[in-house]
């Protein structure tokens, strides 16, 4: 028994509050501990972040597809562009010595993402472009409302 | 999504309270209201984060834009109040230890004293 949100739009700015409010909407349907459906609003943010503002900068725009399936020990989300080809390897870690001053602004996405999630695959299709699939665990002796059973 | 931004002078500081989600749609009106501050020459600024819920990459890069241009202005940026899942974003990133941060708004607001 699972549940499925799904939305496709153009990945543009202009989108975002209804992308953002859909993430939004499903994470607070999803029935989550509370601390999963933040890891999990905060991976999907990122990840549709990513897309809206890299996936087409050399290209027409395209579409972002998103699905959230909430199944009975996990939940899944599959973030999907036809951009050119996504390299997670060649994103950077982002640098932590470094004082404020000389901190870079940004390149926190794709290290959030991968550290609130317990798995990140990445596939890329020439047929249909990229789908990012982001797996959060939901652990089995906890109710929905964060406490231990 | 919404946010709410509201702004009280102390004697040490200004603080700003912050209210809401920080996300990629609301962190832009975060970091203006935050720079408004700065330029109106309030550079000892304290973030109260007691009422935000929920903050994404983009508002830490406000947060981090921020800290940049208050120490810039001879200034800083400091936070207080930070609930545990903010923190924990805060301290994936690296932020909790280039930022001043306090568990109270007074004791953020006392440091500016010293």
């Amino acid at each position: 028994m699972s549940t499925v949100w799904e939305m496709k739009r153009e990945a543009h700015t202009e989108q975002l509050p209804a992308i953002l409010g859909f993430v939004d909407s499903a994470c607070a349907g999803a029935n989550l501990p509370e601390d999963v459906s933040f890891a999990v609003r905060l991976a999907t943010e990122e990840a549709c972040m990513n897309v809206v503002n890299h996936a087409y900068e050399t290209g027409a725009p395209g579409p972002i597809a998103i699905r959230i399936e909430r199944r009975p020990s996990d939940i899944v989300v599959t973030i999907a562009d036809q951009g050119p080809p996504f390299l997670p390897a060649s994103v950077p870690e982002p640098n932590f010595d470094m004082s404020a001053e000389d901190r870079a602004l940004g390149g926190l996405g794709w290290h959030l993402i991968r550290q609130m999630m317990d798995e990140v695959h990445h596939e890329y299709d020439p047929a249909v472009g990229n789908s990012l699939t982001l797996v959060k665990r939901i652990p089995a002796h906890r109710d929905t409302t964060g406490a231990c059973a | 999504m919404s946010l709410e931004i509201s702004v009280e002078r102390r004697a040490a500081a200004t603080v700003v309270r912050i209210a809401g989600s920080v996300d990629g749609i609301t962190a832009d009106a975060l970091l203006s209201a935050l720079q408004e501050q700065l330029d109106a020459g309030h550079v000892h600024l304290v973030g109260d984060l007691v009422e935000v819920g929920y903050t994404s990459s983009a508002g830490l890069r406000s947060l981090l834009a921020t800290v940049k241009l208050a120490r810039q202005k001879g200034g800083d940026f400091r936070l207080a109040g930070a609930t545990p899942a903010v923190h924990r974003v805060l301290e994936l990133s690296g932020f909790t230890t280039i930022l001043k941060m306090y568990a109270e708004v007074d004791d953020a607001v006392a440091s500016f004293g010293s």
